[in-house]
């Protein structure tokens, strides 16, 4: 087994108390300061905030009239829709795994879905300008 | 000794107050979300069920958030956990239904 995916034992001094959910993170290490925690929740929160912003982005973006072509229009909007379904899972997955690292004492994690989001965003948001630019011309 | 000399433990970073009002500001945004998507929810009762749910977590973080919020400004101590965070259950709860409602959002774009 990796060191990485170790299992910490419980600290005994530090019980934990009882039926917290998911095992998976608090079954392991000890309790990390609660700045730490509350610093993992605010950032669970800063993602949960982008996938609004992306879900009412793609919610007008189905409801306005753009001068681009209506099917365009349509799968930008699906897109933006998903990257926003794609970041709920991030913002998920974060906060558990950064939960981990710290109850471990191991490195924290970083954000794969990062990148693959704002390439994804870029190439939506450039369609629907080339689009419009090019209707325009 | 020392912490007897000061008084009780007290959040000095303001961290569990910037905790809160981050979920007072995602639950009020959770209810504006639910609102714009709602729409939805006219055509099709499939939508009204998420914009429900999505909508009443939102209420619930805001005051929820409020009620912790006045609770530590009356007597402030170190939190033990999180701001309202217990465990993991709110957590996956808000993803889950954020990704519920995108999922919804994406349907509709292409077949609304």
């Amino acid at each position: 087994m990796a060191a990485g995916h170790r299992r910490h034992p419980q600290d005994p001094r530090n019980p934990p108390p009882p039926n917290r959910w998911p095992a998976r993170v608090y079954g392991q290490g000890t309790e990390p300061d609660p700045r730490f925690s509350l610093a993992n929740e605010r950032t669970f929160l800063a993602w949960i905030r982008t996938t609004l912003a992306l879900l009412v982005a793609a919610a007008a973006l189905d409801v306005v009239t753009l001068p681009i072509p209506p099917r365009l229009q349509q799968f930008v909007a699906a897109g933006i829709a998903l990257c926003g379904a794609v970041t709920a899972v991030q913002a998920w997955r974060g906060w558990a795994r950064t939960e981990l690292a710290m109850r471990r004492g191991a490195p924290l994690p970083s954000s794969p879905m990062a990148v693959p989001l704002v390439v994804v965003l870029v190439v939506l948001s450039t369609a629907l300008v080339a689009a419009a630019v090019l209707r325009m011309v | 000794m020392a912490s007897r000399l000061l008084g009780p433990p007290v959040d000095r970073g303001m961290q569990q107050e910037r905790t809160l009002l981050s979920w007072e500001r995602t639950g009020l945004s959770l209810v504006a979300a639910s609102l714009a998507v709602g729409r939805h929810a006219l055509t099709g009762a499939i939508y009204a069920v998420p914009c429900a749910l999505v909508a009443a977590c939102g209420v619930w973080i805001y005051f929820t958030s409020l009620r912790q919020g006045r609770e530590a400004r009356s007597s402030p101590r170190e939190p033990r956990f999180g701001a309202i965070l217990h465990d993991g259950h709110l957590v996956a709860l808000v993803a889950g239904l954020m990704t519920l409602l995108c999922l919804g959002e994406a349907y509709a774009a292409l077949h609304g």
